[in-house]
């Protein structure tokens, strides 16, 4: 065993040089004369407060937009351009709508299959199918389906048992030769080859977090992440997106991608913000930057998986 | 009254905010303005009490300053690669080797352990006074400078033998 007691003394005698004294007493017995400035300050707004209302603004903004007057044309030409389903249990309401961004909403764009479906529809046979019927029968497919065709017009309809299909705007019912589910179906052997992307992303996010790691030693890394204001802040914020989209889907039953992708930047913006109030190094504020655009990137790759069918 | 005062306490508390800090310019900054407090209030201050006022207001600056940068847990920077005049208290440390792996080994302790070593390592003071300083009780002084002591000595690589 050392005996620091030596050391001890040496660490005792540290002093102030003369110099040092004299400076600091010099500053605090001569009266310096401050400036005085007009204490008129201009009012200012943080940079990420200023994105955040705008953000909100913009949500809130597309709440209050109405929805456009549907185009009505007679052409005879016209072929489905696009297919949107939406799993609705309410038989009272049809809130399938016409763009692919809507989440949770599947929407299909293949040609082929389309005019396939066309074909079936065209030359489907009129059922008849009573209101008492349809206010009565519980076991129904619970999807509405948006056909939209290449001039705009729309067609709104409730798909019923074994292929039957409701319009909701003539009352029309109509019994395709093949089930409406087989459409749906017919793209599941196209997910395996796109959740290799979804893969990739994860593998990368993964990656990133574990090079990250790898250049910063653990002590440094929690004396920058681990405070308590950071962890606060963080799950103020999740809960803030998760309970705006809950809100939102709430309200609209559907929620359109830029709105999750508007709160997820936000979120990734403040959370780079702060970790670079909290004086993380530039090299780990560029991996936490790279894992949150992996984590979009597989959430759009795993959304196109399951909703997007071209 | 006010320099007699300074010339007599002030290698103390600047010792104690060097150590605190780690940083000779940031000691000497908050020295300055433990004075200044000083000569604000001194007028408050009861007489005999005035270097116990003078630790705790510089405490409270240190405090307030890890509080600000986030660092009451960990503090590891150490201005290596700031250039220091030959005369002064860092150039000082290092003239002898041990007590700058002692200093250093100090520097890495987390706050509230580099305190309790500052006041009943360096500055000698006594339980009691310690406990004054830093308004703990007794039991709280003795247990953490026995964890302090036990943490110095793995800084140090074991090679450590200090009584309490």
């Amino acid at each position: 065993m050392k005996s620091y007691e030596k050391s001890w003394q040496h660490l005792r005698d540290l002093k102030l040089t003369k110099q040092q004294q004299e400076k600091i007493l010099h500053h605090i017995t001569t009266p310096t004369i401050i400036e005085k400035r007009p204490t008129k300050k201009a009012w200012q707004i943080p940079v990420v407060s200023l994105l955040f209302i705008t953000i909100l603004s913009i949500l809130i903004l597309s709440f209050i937009q109405r929805p456009t007057d549907l185009p009505l044309t007679a052409d005879t030409n016209k072929t489905i351009a696009k297919v949107y389903v939406h799993t609705n249990e309410n038989k009272e309401t049809f809130i399938a709508q016409a763009s692919c961004l809507y989440v949770p909403q599947q929407c299909f764009t293949n040609k082929q299959k389309l005019a396939q479906l066309q074909q079936q529809i065209k030359h489907a046979p009129l059922v008849s199918v009573t209101d008492e019927y349809w206010q009565t029968v519980d076991n129904f497919s619970k999807q509405d389906v948006l056909i939209v065709h290449t001039d705009g017009t729309q067609q709104q309809w409730k798909v019923l048992k074994y292929g039957t299909l409701l319009n909701i705007q003539t009352q029309q019912v109509i019994k395709l030769e093949k089930s409406f589910d087989l459409l749906v179906n017919s793209y599941d052997y196209q997910h395996p080859y796109k959740l290799i992307l979804t893969y990739v992303f994860i593998l990368l996010s993964q990656l990133t977090f574990w090079i990250a790691k790898k250049r910063m030693p653990f002590i440094e890394r929690r004396f920058f992440a681990a405070t308590v204001e950071h962890a606060i802040a963080n799950a103020i914020m999740l809960v803030l997106c998760a309970g705006i989209l809950f809100a939102i889907y709430l309200l609209k039953h559907s929620i359109h991608a830029t709105i999750i992708y508007s709160l997820f930047t936000l979120y990734s913006i403040m959370q780079i913000y702060y970790r670079k109030k909290a004086g993380e190094p530039p090299g780990y504020l560029l991996a936490s930057a790279i894992i949150q655009l992996c984590f979009a990137l597989t959430f759009t790759c795993m959304y196109i998986t399951w909703n997007v069918h071209f | 009254m006010f320099e007699e005062q300074f010339y007599l306490h002030n290698q103390t508390i600047f010792k104690y905010l060097y150590y605190l800090l780690n940083d000779e310019k940031l000691a000497e900054d908050f020295t300055q303005e433990t004075f200044i407090r000083f000569f604000k209030y001194q007028q408050t201050i009861k007489e005999g009490a005035e270097l116990a006022w003078l630790r705790s207001t510089a405490r409270n600056l240190a405090y307030d300053y890890y509080r600000r940068k986030r660092l009451i847990q960990f503090v590891p920077f150490l201005n290596d690669h700031e250039e220091h005049d030959p005369t002064s208290p860092y150039q000082w440390i290092t003239q002898q080797e041990d007590a700058q792996t002692l200093y250093l080994a100090i520097s890495r302790l987390k706050l509230t352990y580099r305190d309790v070593i500052i006041l009943r390592k360096i500055e000698c003071l006594t339980i009691q006074e310690t406990c004054d300083v830093l308004g703990w009780n007794e039991g709280k002084v003795k247990n953490t400078l026995k964890r302090a002591l036990v943490a110095l000595k793995k800084q140090l690589g074991g090679e450590f033998d200090e009584e309490l």
